[in-house]
């Protein structure tokens, strides 16, 4: 006998995801999840930031890492909690693991959480976990034909930074076909050029998260978050 | 390399579904996969080979389908398949582009017997 079931396969992964947006949200917590290769300058990218916004916003990380805590090390200098989520040998973070760690942090006393997921472009891009925007973070070095390559990634993006730019000169980087890529899959989505270890550009981030947190606070205030889903 | 966790999650809404409806075991999952989702078919049948063993589905093969991607412009209203890699709109080269269909990921059927 054939029986209808008609259930989305990762609904459990997707309706834990939405309980931590409105959750987020409401406590007028921005979280925002970096997706982006193995070597593309996640964590360069974070340690600038984090430096920026020292007196500014309090800051947490949840480092997703296959194996080792040398991200989460590099990142404790900060005086910040930074909690690790080893996920041995997989290849994403998923929303339950999220809300474990969530869990180990004082929401109230918090404005922005950063995620730092696994290095891979694919799997990351298919699991929600409760952010208020995907970052796709990618590097010249790595090529122009990622958005084609990985369009999920690009459709889902909020933003897309640019890394190492200041090495372009040293690549055949075509910067026309990669914005026109992304364009075509995403035209809302900004793409910020960046040198993270220069800090070269890194001013349009920054003033990007700034516009995130305080529409964040905005849907907060307006008690927006139990009436309507954020995000999808 | 997430069909690993797809196949596990397939199998616990198989697992609760047979036990509501009373099956003894269950010989076709049907998945209906849209082509956004990166799905790759092979990997897909290795992880639920692996993840069947031991379930009430141990026996079961697994049978997707794929669904074209179909973007709705925000501008000019035209519906479009995706075919060619192109996400924008032929027609105002529109960029806003809503997915009507291809991020599906779902159990649509199974069968199975009492």
């Amino acid at each position: 006998m054939e029986i209808k079931v008609l259930k989305n396969i990762l609904g459990a992964n997707q309706n834990k995801a939405d309980e931590i947006r409105a959750r987020l949200v409401d406590k007028g917590v921005l979280m925002v999840n970096l997706i982006g290769s193995p070597g593309s300058g996640k964590t360069t990218l974070l340690e600038k930031t984090l430096a920026h916004f020292a007196d500014t916003y309090s800051c947490a990380v949840i480092e997703g890492d296959v194996a080792t805590d040398r991200d989460a090390r590099r990142l404790q200098k900060f005086g910040i909690p930074v909690i690790l989520i080893n996920t041995d040998g997989a290849c994403h973070l998923e929303s339950i693991s999220i809300e474990q760690a969530l869990g180990e942090l004082d929401l109230d006393a918090t404005d922005i959480v950063f995620v730092e997921n696994v290095g891979n472009l694919v799997c990351p891009a298919e699991f929600d976990i409760g952010e208020f925007a995907k970052i796709a973070v990618c590097s010249v070095v790595e090529g122009d034909d990622k958005p084609e390559k990985y369009p999920l990634l690009f459709r889902e993006s909020k933003g897309v930074l640019l890394n190492k730019v200041d090495l372009s000169d040293f690549t055949d980087f075509d910067g026309d076909a990669f914005t026109t890529a992304v364009n075509r899959l995403n035209g809302d989505t900004p793409i910020m050029e960046i040198a993270a270890r220069s800090g070269q550009g890194l001013r349009v981030w920054y003033d990007w998260l700034r516009a995130r947190r305080d529409e964040v606070r905005t849907i907060s205030k307006s008690g927006e978050a139990e009436r309507r889903p954020v995000h999808r | 390399m997430h069909e690993l966790s797809l196949a596990t999650n397939i199998l616990a809404i198989v697992e609760q579904t047979a036990a509501e409806e009373n099956l003894a075991s269950v010989s076709v999952v049907r998945l209906r996969i849209g082509k956004l989702r990166q799905v790759v078919p092979e990997a897909m049948r290795m992880a639920f080979d692996a993840a069947k063993e031991g379930t009430v589905a141990r026996d079961a093969s697994l049978e997707m389908h794929f669904v074209s991607i179909r973007l709705r412009c925000q501008i000019c209203g035209r519906v479009r398949v995706v075919e060619d890699r192109c996400y924008f709109c032929p027609l105002c080269a529109g960029t806003r582009m809503a997915t009507v269909t291809g991020d599906e990921l779902l159990i649509e059927t199974l069968e199975g017997e009492r």
